[in-house]
């Protein structure tokens, strides 16, 4: 074979495998589609909100309970991982000596790294247990809460660390020159700076939650149910999902993917909304 | 004036203890957690629980099905994910510059890929792998449902790596009449190999954590795999199974769950030594 | 048009400066060659013959043009991202824009040394056989009777005979810029091209480039871009000098290289080559 055959051949491998590879994610939503369609057929669109709740056996679909759980426990852990977030990196930066930084930054590193399950299962049987001693029974969103913020936490700490590395020293110079305190350093000139990055932080990680199931699946105490306080136990869509995903059929399986599609547009349109906050910077 | 000097000395002190007050309650519930994991499952590794199956749903026994539909699954995921991924990775860094439209289309894709919650990937995998293909619950479906999670996490990494090989190789590989398959295989691979074994170990550690996607498409059986097309359960799986459904079934989940963080932890080592061992001593001419 | 023909369309009206022609078979012929990179001009209607069998150099400031003219010659602009071409270029009569042209067996006929040197990273030994083998070269014995003799050819083989399976960047920065011309003769080419190939170097390891540069002219046709004019009077039979008009780089003056030294035509480069500009 001449080489340069062999060198066209190649290029058509290549460009199959970039096809495959970039039609994967309509694959994936068209598959999402397929299966929803009974649903979005046979049950007006209504149902999923009005019905009087989520017994999908005898056809009622309110997806509104498990919607509202998992807007709470999302909004709920960004409240608290944010700040201490941003805090963590700030801290890494410009409070720790050197020999302090590095280990809590692996440290925050590894924890990136731990799986779903795990906090889960930690959850499960260290939080629940907790809350349950004052305010049984324990499974709720406020255990969903605190789980979801340990997991979320690291994300927003790293991206933010890795903004902040991004800041001219020479700012960091002309605020020492000034004599700015530390505090009004970072508050003043830092903070502002590294906003595009803080921002994409926090929609990385509202991303990670919404999209979470485990750790939620395992803390939550899956009650469908719109919750009244922090103690309730919630389900969100996500565990909705992993819950009844195993002995669904019909209409129940297609409402199921019909939550999946939900779950789709919420990432989606924080992508949009991702993009938008940082002027439609492209990959470079 | 000097009033407001010393408010804004005492919002300075203030703001220090703020944060290290939020440095160490961090470290300290992570230190909680990992140091909970650690001291309870120091107690159930053994070598019998790495090569005992497990018996009583989980309780007693071992797990030694489990790591081998682990390993299975992971094995078919990186022999979808590697071919493809680095044929991907190579067209974008090699053969699309920035402004070409069929590489901006594919990266835009494969970002959006990037931040899909796995239950909806799972969610694809059941309706494809396992229903649409025919394969059932297996360690094939599986499998294929992760490579999806891993290929855009792994064509990221592998195409940084061949963007970052310097022109210089190529114009001169160009001057001396190579053929492109020559170039690629004998100079850029070679070149870009570490950062995309770095990218591949990423994708294993993102693999090998997940769950939520390999509920209902590798299935939960316990057994000792016989084929491909078995259902077999993964590690975190089993700690889900074993926490959730099976009361008293603590003891051997804490068990799996430092098994796997001993292996992600190993997973993260690697990264590390081969970043350091590779990339900072990478400079090519005098 | 024939190439031929074109030639000799070429030869019989062009108004040249100095009938390079007579003296020396052409081996580049170029026609007006332009190119722009995006909307960006790099080169402007360079019309230039160049002769076989002599050392030519390339001069002018930088950013004239210089080299985007030697990436045209060896259609190197193929690597370069919206590099575009106009006008023509003849190699030995044959149409350097054709369609049809095998380019790597073209550029195996010309060798390219570049400002950095770039040995590929492995050893010294596969650094010269892979090109070899590409190009068909199956031999052991062949292979490794190349490999000496282009080392010798450069000054090499004493240095690295006993290492030849050592990483080639374990050279230093001379050594490496040697293995890289080194690698370029094995293919046994028609015409060396180099882009200011003693830049790089420090002054001793630039100074025995140089020498080697003078010694292969005497073999090979050798086309140099060159911003040191010290070293462009030392080896340069030829000097074509080059200058940026209008942001594009454009061929002001061409001959031997005592007459563009001694007695330049144009003020431009009698300016340039005194000091005096650029």
């Amino acid at each position: 074979m001449s080489r340069w055959r062999r060198d066209k051949i190649l290029l058509w491998a290549l460009r199959s495998c970039a096809c495959l590879a970039g039609t994967l994610l309509f694959l994936i939503v068209l598959f999402l589609f397929i299966e929803a369609a009974p649903a979005l057929s046979n049950i007006a669109f209504t149902h999923f909100i009005t019905d009087t709740g989520w017994h999908p056996v005898e056809g009622l679909y309110n997806l509104s309970p498990m919607l509202m759980g998992t807007l709470w426990a999302t909004l709920g852990a960004l409240l608290v991982a944010t700040p201490l977030g941003v805090l963590s990196a700030v801290f890494c930066h410009y409070y720790a000596p050197p020999a302090v930084a590095t280990p809590y930054r692996r440290l925050i590193e590894l924890l990136a790294g731990i799986p779903s399950v795990v906090y889960g299962f930690w959850g499960l049987v260290m939080v629940v247990p907790f809350i349950a001693q004052y305010q049984p029974p324990g499974a709720s969103l406020l255990a969903g809460i605190i789980v979801l913020t340990l997991m979320i936490l690291p994300t927003i700490a790293l991206i933010a660390d890795a903004s902040f590395a991004n800041v001219p020293s020479h700012y960091l110079h002309s605020a020492a020159a000034l004599g700015l305190s530390r505090w009004t350093t970072v508050a003043q000139i830092i903070l502002p700076t590294a906003k595009p990055g803080l921002i994409t932080a926090i929609v990385l990680a509202t991303g990670r939650a919404i999209g979470e199931t485990m750790a939620v699946l395992m803390v939550c105490g899956n009650v469908v149910n719109a919750p009244q306080s922090v103690f309730e136990p919630i389900r969100t869509l996500t565990a909705n999902i992993a819950l009844e995903m195993a002995y669904a059929v019909g209409n129940h399986r297609a409402a199921l993917f019909v939550s999946g599609l939900a779950l789709l547009i919420m990432i989606v349109a924080l992508i949009i909304l991702a993009e938008r906050a940082n002027g439609h910077r492209q990959h470079a | 004036m000097r009033d407001a000097l010393a408010v804004s000395r005492s919002k300075n002190h203030l703001a220090t203890a703020v944060v290290w007050t939020v440095a160490i309650v961090v470290s300290a519930s992570f230190l909680l957690l990992i140091s909970n994991i650690v001291w309870e499952g120091m107690g159930q590794i053994s070598w019998t629980f790495l090569t005992d199956t497990p018996r009583n749903a989980g309780r007693e026994g071992g797990i030694a099905p489990i790591l081998v539909s682990t390993l299975l699954i992971l094995a078919v995921c990186i022999a979808v994910s590697v071919p493809i991924g680095l044929g991907a990775a190579i067209l974008l860094a090699e053969y699309s510059s920035d402004q070409h439209r069929f590489g901006r289309f594919i990266r835009r894709s494969l970002d959006v890929l990037a931040g899909m919650p796995s239950i909806i990937i799972g969610l694809f995998g059941n309706a494809f792998f396992c229903i649409t293909l025919g394969l059932g619950f297996s360690i094939l479906s599986g499998g294929l449902t992760l490579a999806c999670m891993v290929l855009p996490i792994f064509i990221r990494a592998a195409e940084e790596g061949f963007r970052a090989v310097p022109d210089a190789y190529r114009h001169n590989a160009a001057a001396l009449g190579l053929s492109q398959v020559t170039t690629l295989y004998h100079v850029l691979l070679p070149v870009a190999l570490p950062a995309v074994v770095v990218g591949l170990i990423l994708g294993i550690g993102r693999a090998l954590a997940e769950t939520a996607a390999l509920i209902f498409t590798s299935g939960y059986v316990d057994r000792m795999p016989g084929s491909l097309l078995d259902s077999g359960r993964a590690l975190s799986v089993h700690i889900f199974d074993l926490s959730m459904n099976v009361p008293g079934g603590e003891r051997n989940a804490y068990g799996a769950a430092l098994v796997l963080l001993i292996l992600l932890l190993t997973i993260n080592l690697m990264t590390h030594w081969i970043m350091r061992r590779f990339f900072r001593s990478r400079s090519v001419s005098p | 048009m024939r190439p031929s023909n074109l030639l000799r369309k070429m030869e019989s009206q062009a108004p040249q400066p100095i009938p390079l022609t007579e003296r020396a078979p052409p081996l580049f012929v170029t026609d007006r060659l332009g190119l722009h990179y995006g909307s960006q001009a790099a080169l402007d209607a360079v019309t230039m013959t160049i002769p076989a069998g002599k050392i030519t150099t390339l001069i002018g400031p930088s950013g004239c043009g210089k080299t985007s003219f030697l990436y045209c010659l060896s259609r190197l602009t193929d690597q370069l991202d919206d590099a575009r071409l106009s006008g023509r270029i003849l190699f030995k009569n044959e149409d350097l824009h054709d369609r049809a042209l095998d380019i790597m067996a073209l550029r195996r006929r010309m060798g390219i040394v570049f400002q950095k040197p770039t040995p590929f990273p492995f050893s010294i030994q596969k650094n010269i056989e892979l090109p070899l083998r590409e190009h068909g070269v199956r031999d052991k014995t062949q292979i490794t009777a190349i490999i000496e003799q282009s080392l010798q050819d450069v000054g090499l083989w004493n240095e690295v005979k006993d290492r030849l399976h050592h990483s080639a960047l374990s050279l230093s920065g001379g050594q490496q810029q040697r293995l890289c011309i080194a690698r370029a003769l094995a293919l046994n080419p028609e015409v060396l091209l180099m882009d200011e190939p003693c830049s790089a170097l420090d002054p001793i390891s630039s100074g025995v480039v140089e020498d080697l540069i003078k010694d292969l002219g005497k073999q090979y046709t050798v086309i140099m871009v060159t911003h040191n004019l010290p070293q462009a009077k030392r080896v340069a039979n030829d000097v074509a000098f080059f200058w940026m008009r209008n942001g594009a780089g454009q061929l002001i003056e061409h001959g031997p290289a005592e007459e563009i030294f001694r007695d330049p035509k144009d003020p431009l480069t009698a300016e340039y080559v005194t000091g005096a500009k650029g």
